[in-house]
C-alpha cells in the first residue's frame, strides 16, 4: 500500500484565547506530517499540550495560527458535516449511558450518514458488523454499555470511530486506566487496523515501553524541547528519549530500546555467576540500593551455584556466612551485613 | 439466530408496551367519565358520548364539559410533562432533571404573582373574584411568564459553554423568581394568597371548552414537533464532544431541546398550574420498563406512559367521597413515588443476580 500523507501540518500554535480574546499559547512553531497506515504515538509528560493538539487537529479547539491541511485542504474549509466524515475520534469522555446496548453505540457511527430518523441501511449494518467484527466485540453487541470491563468498552469505542469510515481516527489516552494485557491488546488492535485499513490512526499515551514497541511513528513533546518526530529506532539512536527524562529517575535503556527505573546505589558488592539469576540479583539488589557487578572489589560477596537446587552463597572475605535459596531471605542477609 | 432473536425481542417489547399502555389508557379514560361525584348510570353515559344528549340536561353537562375536558387535559399534561422531561434529562445527561428544572413553572409562577396578588392591591378587587376573565389573565400570566423565563435560559445557553452552568443557571432564575413571589405574598391580602396557593397545586379541571380549542391543538404540534428530535438526543447521550465530532450541531440542538421542552412545559404549566413530579418520574419509569436509550423508542414510549399515569392520578383525584376536589399535586406525587421507587428496586435485583 502505498504510504499517503493525510494531514500537513505547518508552523502551528495552539493554545486558548483569553477572555480579551488574547491568545494564550500552549506550544507553537509545530511542523509534521501524519501518514496514512500507520500507527503514531503522541508522547509527552502532562502538561505538554497533547490533549491540545488532538483537539485542535480535530477542529474542536480553535488554532492561534499556522495550517493544518487535511488531504490538502485546509482544516478550517470543512464544515462540521465534512468533518465527522474525515475524522473519528476516541474520548477520554466516559459515556455513562444506561441500557445503550454494544451494537446502538456502535452503530451510531454511523449517523453522519445515516437519514433523519438514523435508521440504517442493510449496507450500514454490514459495516457495522465488520466493525464489531475487526474489534472483536462481535459476541458483546447485545450486550448493555453498563455491563463491560474498561477495556471492552475502549474497543467499542474504536469500533465505533471504525464504522465512520473516516480516513482519520485520534484516540486521546485511549489505554490509559487499563490493565497491562487490554493496554497491549488495545495497542496491537489499533497497529493492526492502521495497517489492513490504511487508516491514519493518532493517539496521546502515557504508556512510553508499548508506544515505543508498537507505534510506526513518534512524536515527542516535551516541555520546553522542540517537537521531535521519527521512528522508535532512529529517536533512540539520535538520544531524544534519554534527553528527554533527564533526572526524573527513568533512563533510557541503549541496549533494550526501552526505558528503566534509575535506582541510586549507596553500596557496592561484587557478584559471580551467570543467566537468568544474575540478571534477576543484580535487578533486586539494585532496587535496595546496592549495585552488584563482577569487576566490584569488595569484602562481601554472592556466589551463584547451579548444582541441583539454585543456592545463593554470600562470602565476607572468602569465608561462607550465609547460603540461602530465594532471593528475598538473600536481601535480608544483605541488610544485616551492612 | 440469537441475534435476530434479540432484535425481535425489543422490538415486541417496545410495540407490547405501547399496545398495553394504550389498551389501559383508554380503559382509565372511560372510567374518568363514568365515574365522578355524582353518579350518571352507565347507559346514558354512553349516550352521551355517541349522541351527545342523555335523560337529563345536567348529566350531558357534567360529562361533556366537566368530566371529558378534564380527562383530556390530564392526558395532554402528562404527555408533555413528561416528553419535556425526558428532554431535560437527556440534554443535562441528569437523572434529577425534570421539566422545571430551567425556572419555567418559576416564571409561571412568578406570572401568576403578579396578576393574583397585585390586582387586588391595585384595583381594589382579588382577581381570583372575576371568575372566566380572571382564569383566562392567570392562564396568559402564567404562559408570558413562562416563556420570559424560557427566553432567558435560550439567550445564556447561546453564551455559555457546558451544561452543567446552564442548569445552575436554570435553578438561579427559578430561586430569583421565588423569591419575587415571596416579597408578592407578604404584601397581599390574604384571599389572593389563598387563590395564589391553589392555582400551584395544580389542577386538570381549569381547562374550559372554548380554552381546550387552543390548548389541544398547540399541545399535539408541540409534541409531533418534540419526536423530530429522536436522532439528535440519542446523539447528544453520548455527550457534547462525541455528538459533535458525528456532525452534530451542538449549539442549535442545545436550542431546540430546551425551546421543545420549555414550550411544552410553559403551555402546560400555563393551563393547569404548576404540575410537578410527573415529567421527572414518567423517563424513569419508561426507561426502566422499556430497557432502551433510544428516543425514537423512549419518546412514543413517555407519551403513552405521561397519558396513563396523569389519567390515573385525576382518576384518583375525582374518586367518589373525595368530592372532587384534591390537588393534582398531592396525587402525582404520592401515586408516582412509589411505582418510581418499584421500578428502581427491580432494576438494582436485576444487577445483583
Amino acid at each position: 500500500m502505498m504510504r499517503q500523507a493525510i494531514y500537513n501540518i505547518k508552523n502551528l500554535s495552539i493554545g486558548y484565547f483569553n477572555k480579551d480574546k488574547s491568545p494564550r499559547t500552549v506550544r507553537s512553531s509545530i511542523n509534521g506530517t501524519l501518514w496514512g497506515g500507520e500507527l503514531t504515538c503522541l508522547l509527552g509528560p502532562n502538561g505538554a499540550g497533547k490533549s491540545t493538539l488532538l483537539r485542535s487537529l480535530s477542529g474542536f479547539q480553535p488554532t492561534i495560527s499556522g495550517e493544518i491541511e487535511i488531504l490538502g485542504k485546509k482544516l478550517g474549509d470543512y464544515t462540521e458535516k465534512e468533518l465527522s466524515r474525515y475524522i473519528g475520534v476516541v474520548l477520554t469522555d466516559k459515556c455513562e449511558v444506561r441500557n445503550l446496548s454494544v451494537y446502538e453505540l456502535v452503530s451510531m457511527g454511523r449517523s453522519p450518514y445515516t437519514g433523519f430518523w438514523g435508521k440504517l441501511s442493510s449496507n450500514d449494518k454490514s459495516i457495522i458488523e465488520d466493525a464489531l467484527k475487526m474489534t472483536g466485540m462481535l459476541n458483546f453487541k447485545h450486550r448493555f454499555l453498563q455491563d463491560l470491563s474498561d477495556g471492552e468498552r475502549q474497543k467499542v469505542m474504536i469500533a465505533k470511530a471504525l464504522v465512520q469510515e473516516t480516513p482519520v481516527i485520534f484516540l486521546d489516552e485511549p489505554t490509559a486506566f487499563l490493565d497491562l494485557p487490554s493496554k497491549v491488546e488495545i495497542m496491537q488492535l489499533l497497529h493492526r487496523l492502521a495497517r489492513e485499513t490504511g487508516k491514519l490512526i493518532f493517539l496521546s499515551t502515557h504508556d512510553l515501553d508499548l508506544a515505543l514497541q508498537i507505534a510506526d511513528r513518534i512524536w515527542l513533546m516535551d516541555k520546553g524541547n522542540e517537537l521531535m518526530i521519527g521512528t522508535p529506532e532512529d529517536l533512540s539512536l539520535k538520544d531524544h528519549f534519554s534527553r528527554f527524562f533527564k533526572n526524573d529517575g527513568i533512563c533510557f535503556d541503549n541496549k533494550t530500546g526501552l526505558f528503566k527505573v534509575i535506582n541510586k546505589h549507596y553500596r557496592e558488592v561484587h557478584v559471580s555467576g551467570h543467566g537468568f539469576e544474575y540478571t534477576l540479583i543484580r535487578k533486586a539488589l539494585s532496587r535496595n540500593g546496592i549495585y552488584a557487578h563482577p569487576k566490584v572489589k569488595s569484602d562481601l560477596r554472592i556466589d551463584i551455584l547451579k548444582e541441583g537446587d539454585i543456592q545463593f552463597v554470600v562470602f565476607n572475605k572468602d569465608e561462607v556466612i550465609e547460603k540461602v535459596t530465594n532471593i528475598d531471605d538473600l536481601l535480608t542477609v544483605m541488610r544485616n551485613y551492612n | 439466530m440469537n441475534d435476530v432473536a434479540v432484535t425481535y425481542d425489543s422490538r415486541l417489547r417496545i410495540w407490547l408496551f405501547l399496545g398495553l399502555t394504550l389498551l389501559a389508557s383508554l380503559v382509565l379514560l372511560m372510567l374518568n367519565v363514568i365515574l365522578g361525584s355524582v353518579d350518571i348510570p352507565l347507559d346514558q353515559v354512553g349516550r352521551i358520548i355517541i349522541d351527545g344528549e342523555s335523560d337529563r340536561k345536567a348529566w350531558t353537562n357534567i360529562v361533556m364539559k366537566s368530566r371529558l375536558p378534564q380527562a383530556i387535559t390530564a392526558m395532554l399534561a402528562g404527555a408533555g410533562l413528561s416528553v419535556g422531561g425526558l428532554q431535560m434529562q437527556t440534554l443535562f445527561r441528569n437523572p434529577l432533571a425534570g421539566p422545571s428544572v430551567l425556572g419555567i413553572s418559576s416564571g409561571a409562577s412568578l406570572g401568576v404573582a403578579f396578576v393574583l396578588l397585585l390586582s387586588g392591591k391595585l384595583i381594589g378587587v382579588a382577581l381570583s373574584q372575576f371568575g372566566f376573565m380572571g382564569d383566562v389573565a392567570v392562564t396568559i400570566a402564567a404562559f408570558v411568564g413562562a416563556m420570559s423565563v424560557l427566553f432567558i435560559v435560550v439567550f445564556f445557553s447561546e453564551r455559555v459553554k457546558g451544561n452543567a452552568t446552564l442548569l445552575i443557571i436554570g435553578i438561579m432564575v427559578g430561586y430569583a423568581g421565588a423569591a419575587i413571589v415571596g416579597m408578592l405574598k407578604f404584601f397581599s391580602l390574604e384571599e389572593d394568597i389563598r387563590a395564589y396557593v391553589i392555582w400551584g397545586l395544580g389542577s386538570f379541571a381549569k381547562v374550559s371548552t372554548s380554552q381546550m380549542k387552543i390548548f389541544a391543538p398547540v399541545m399535539i404540534v408541540a409534541l409531533i414537533g418534540s419526536m423530530l428530535l429522536a436522532k439528535s438526543l440519542n446523539l447528544l447521550q453520548l455527550g457534547d464532544n462525541y455528538a459533535r465530532n458525528l456532525g452534530l450541531n451542538i449549539k442549535r440542538i442545545r436550542i431546540l431541546v430546551i425551546l421543545s421542552a420549555g414550550f411544552l412545559t410553559a403551555t402546560v404549566t400555563a393551563f393547569c398550574g404548576p404540575v410537578i413530579f410527573l415529567g421527572l418520574a414518567v423517563p424513569h419509569l419508561t426507561r426502566g420498563i422499556l430497557k432502551t436509550s433510544d428516543h425514537r423508542k423512549l419518546l412514543p414510549g413517555v407519551v403513552m406512559m405521561g397519558i396513563l399515569l396523569a389519567l390515573l392520578c385525576a382518576l384518583i383525584a375525582r374518586l367518589p367521597g373525595f368530592d372532587g376536589a384534591l390537588p393534582v399535586n398531592s396525587i402525582t406525587s404520592l401515586v408516582g413515588a412509589p411505582v418510581v421507587v418499584m421500578v428502581l428496586m427491580q432494576k438494582r435485583k436485576t444487577i445483583e443476580e
